[in-house]
């Protein structure tokens, strides 16, 4: 093995990647100027896998640390603008739609739902929960890592 | 290959003439299919609209030498650049505010593109091109500004007074039918030199997909195969390879990482078996589907054989 992680967060690793996959490749391809959208989404994704990481190294150094805890919160930062634009809707262009789509099929097979109706806000929260609980869950170890760390360099 | 018979190739063909209508005894006047362009040419300057009209009127007369000296004039070196030998029918005419470029090409020819972009480079400031296919007897607009593909109705917001030039009204009482809805208009405005490199890469890529296919039958003729049985046994043979491809990358990378090596290799087993699996159903799914369609097509067939083309046999010789 060529790094500390363990075999519960390799699992973490393959599903992201997987959900990375889903959600990118389903993203429109914007033709010209920088698609600012995507750069975020893959920031989304790259950012807590790097906190995830991170997670299963000592960090020793005040340094390491510090760099752990910026990352840390840049990868939240994203999270939250992430979550916020995809239950509001209100991405990018053209993009917003394929993901909250996608949460929303996630969604609706998790609640067997037979129903054609368009789900709501709260079928759409519950979708992108899961779509994205690795990233999720990659952010709580993060934090639950981060929380020792900010009272001893306080 | 495409060839053009001379008499037909002088048989102009139905222009659209900015109308959207065709009927299918117009369609039968015509033995040797072409397409018909006007293309409708708004400078920034009137020296730019004049200088661009003595290059195609020389052009069209066949004076390549005076035509070379004003497309100098304009900054364009290589009349290739605006002018492509495979147009045939040519006309041009000087309007006030705009050039109107008229010819016609093949069925398989391409866009203006080039010409498109040259003269984008060189003063052009907006197009109008319809295209009326003759083989399926239909018209299409396509609306260029500032070297951009853009929709018709961006076109019109950008140049509201030159809707009148563009689209005249042709003093019918049926305002519902609008003869340029014929519109086609991309999602997002694409440069023409976009345009350009994307239909030299489908151009290729065909031309590269058809040679293959050819060289496939060729090989299978020879041992008294059908090519077509041979091309899918291909095509799911390939589509298990990946899947069986993506599983080992899968192992070695999970092995390497991650601790638990039981476990990824177990996993990697499981996916080496179910991912060609998957793929091959899946091409065969696909290519089943591509059958159904020409069985419909011809009228219905047993579907016993999934692969109903497999019956076509090589002329083996």
């Amino acid at each position: 093995m060529l790094t500390e992680i363990e075999w519960w967060g390799g699992l973490i690793f393959v599903l992201g990647a997987i959900t990375h996959r889903l959600v990118t490749g389903a993203l429109g391809k914007k033709d010209e100027g920088i698609d600012w959208h995507r750069w975020q989404m893959h920031g989304f994704f790259v950012l807590p896998a790097v906190v995830l990481a991170g997670y299963f190294y000592p960090l020793a150094g005040p340094g390491l640390q510090y760099a752990y805890l910026g990352v840390l919160g840049a990868a939240l930062l994203l999270v939250a603008v992430m979550l916020v634009q995809e239950v509001t809707g209100d991405a990018g262009e053209g993009s917003a739609e394929t993901t909250a789509e996608a949460a929303d099929g996630a969604a609706a097979a998790g609640a067997a739902q037979a129903d054609d109706e368009s789900p709501g806000w709260l079928m759409t929260l519950i979708g992108v929960v899961v779509l994205y609980s690795p990233v999720l869950v990659a952010c709580g170890l993060g934090c639950a890592k981060a929380w020792p760390m900010v009272q001893g360099l306080l | 290959m495409w060839a053009v018979d001379n008499a037909e190739k002088n048989k102009p063909a139905q222009r659209g003439n900015n109308s959207c209508t065709f009927t299918r005894a117009d369609f039968t006047l015509h033995t040797m299919s072409q397409n018909a362009h006007t293309l409708q040419l708004f400078f920034d300057s009137p020296i730019k609209l004049k200088t661009a009209q003595l290059v195609y009127q020389y052009l069209v007369a066949d004076n390549t030498e005076q035509a070379q000296r004003w497309a100098g004039e304009l900054g364009v070196a290589d009349l290739d650049d605006l002018w492509d030998g495979e147009w045939f029918n040519q006309q041009v005419a000087a309007k006030p505010t705009h050039l109107l470029l008229c010819f016609d090409t093949g069925t398989h020819d391409d866009l203006p593109l080039r010409a498109l972009e040259t003269l984008f480079a060189h003063g052009l400031r907006a197009a109008v091109l319809e295209v009326f296919y003759d083989q399926v007897g239909e018209t299409e607009r396509m609306h260029f500004d500032q070297g951009q593909w853009v929709g018709r109705q961006a076109f019109f917001s950008a140049h509201p007074d030159w809707r009148a030039v563009v689209e005249p009204a042709d003093g019918g009482d049926d305002a519902q039918d609008d003869p340029y809805a014929c519109s086609r208009d991309p999602a997002k405005p694409m440069s023409v030199a976009k345009m350009r490199k994307d239909e030299a890469d489908r151009r290729k890529q065909g031309e590269e997909a058809a040679k293959a296919f050819i060289d496939l039958a060729q090989t299978f003729g020879k041992n008294g195969q059908s090519p077509v049985q041979g091309l899918i046994a291909v095509l799911l043979l390939r589509a298990g390879f990946k899947g069986l491809l993506h599983a080992v990358v899968f192992t070695v990378v999970t092995v390497l990482l991650f601790k638990g090596i039981w476990l990824w290799l177990g996993l990697g087993l499981v996916l080496a078996i179910a991912l060609p699996l998957f793929y091959m159903v899946r091409e065969h799914k696909e290519l089943r589907g591509d059958g159904d369609d020409d069985d419909d097509a011809a009228g219905g067939s047993d579907d016993g054989d999934p692969a109903g083309p497999a019956t076509v046999q090589p002329a083996v010789g």
